[in-house]
């Protein structure tokens, strides 16, 4: 894919979403006074940007790399036993499975300082909509897209099943994101909702709600949370970067390291990049 | 009643937009195959590739396949004639050959016995 494509499929997802999730934002806002062209707008579109045009390609190669040896943890003969099942059952096994996988592997996310590090990025948003979603570290999408495309590396689903589940929850976790409210009733034990993902996004590092398709695994290891109004703000305690390269940077350095870096960029002038 | 309406309109959009866009990336959409990025879980194998040069495949984005390769929705494909085992029975006293074509656990073809009886035949 050359660059103009890039930039073509960018240009496309980009139209689409706008399409998908401006109109919910419009109709049911959760917080009525935030505008489109909102405060760090400018931030979270560069990494929207950052994340469709230079990051996804070093993901990628990374996920390769380690995809030979996640494929050999499962014995081919169990591989072709899980194929040869039902699609049905198969694809009930890949929501089951990778629910657990990511409700765990994004509570680690919070729990371990190395992995808040670069998750930190993603929480750092004080304005929530479905370009806020995007916000998030290279290293954090590595560990994310790796944990979803687990079941197919480990197990061997083939990717007729996991496919429209992936998609569904890709799609799924920008519009939790959104600033949309649109309560569902009980529905909301069974289907996430912004309402939830909202509170997750609380400045408390660990609010709870961190499943992403379904919140049953939240209601059963006791960190489902649901008040019925939204959260004041969001965002995190921490000091941290306003900008797309000290947000970039920052997370990959010691602490005493990226003072003397930042320093010399405020010296430099520097602190305005978007 | 105006508003009603603009709240109905507005949720039918959004449900089947994201209906689209599930079917799209499930290759429900005229696509030939569910690949949006190739992984050697399987990868698109393109027509010039053998079984040598199979560590050099090409991990290039498939063109027109592409919606939103974020990290949301990236998946990492695999290719339904590489390793669609169900199909086909595992030719286990040939551990040789079956090393020579395999880059990975799942990334090589796997001839299936019955068909190269077919060949035998077919040369007889």
């Amino acid at each position: 894919m050359n660059f103009l494509n890039l930039i073509e499929v960018t240009g496309a997802s980009l139209l689409f979403l706008v399409l998908v999730f401006v109109p919910m934002e419009k109709v049911f806002p959760a917080k009525k006074e935030q505008r489109f062209f909102r405060k760090d707008w400018v931030l979270d579109f560069c990494f929207f940007i950052g994340q469709y045009v230079l990051w996804s390609g070093l993901v990628l190669w990374v996920l390769i790399f380690f995809s030979h040896y996640l494929t050999n943890i499962v014995s081919v003969d169990f591989q072709v036993l899980v194929k040869s099942q039902p699609f049905t059952l198969q694809a009930l096994e890949v929501l089951i499975l990778s629910d657990l996988i990511i409700y765990w592997g994004h509570r680690l996310q919070h729990m371990v300082n190395f992995l808040w590090r670069f998750h930190k990025v993603h929480h750092s948003a004080e304005r929530l909509d479905w370009l806020a979603a995007h916000r998030e570290h290279p290293i954090d999408s590595i560990y994310t897209i790796g944990l979803i495309n687990l079941p197919v590396f480990v197990m061997g689903f083939p990717l007729e099943t996991i496919a429209g589940v992936i998609a569904f929850r890709g799609i799924w976790a920008i519009y939790i994101h959104s600033n949309v409210r649109f309560p569902i009733g009980p529905l909301r034990m069974l289907i996430g909702a912004p309402e939830l993902h909202h509170w997750h996004h609380d400045l408390n590092r660990d609010a709870g709600n961190y499943a992403n398709i379904s919140p049953i695994m939240d209601l059963i290891f006791g960190t489902y949370v649901c008040p019925d109004i939204e959260p004041e703000k969001f965002g995190i305690k921490e000091d941290f970067p306003k900008n797309y390269i000290g947000q970039l940077i920052e997370p990959m350095l010691p602490k005493g390291v990226w003072r003397k870096v930042e320093g010399s960029m405020k010296n430099f002038g520097n602190t305005k990049i978007p | 009643m105006k508003n009603i309406f603009l709240k109905s309109i507005t949720l039918i959009v959004f449900i089947s937009l994201v209906a689209v866009f599930v079917a799209y990336k499930s290759g429900y959409l005229g696509q030939k195959g569910t690949s949006i990025f190739l992984s050697p879980n399987g990868s698109t194998i393109t027509k010039t590739n053998t079984d040598s040069d199979s560590l050099s495949i090409n991990y290039s984005i498939p063109e027109g396949r592409l919606l939103m390769p974020s990290s949301k929705v990236l998946i990492l494909s695999e290719h339904k004639e590489i390793i669609d085992t169900t199909k086909i029975k595992l030719d286990t006293t040939n551990s040789e050959r079956t090393k020579a074509i395999m880059g990975s656990s799942k990334l090589g073809r796997i001839f299936e016995p019955e068909l190269k009886k077919d060949i035998t035949e077919m040369k007889e």
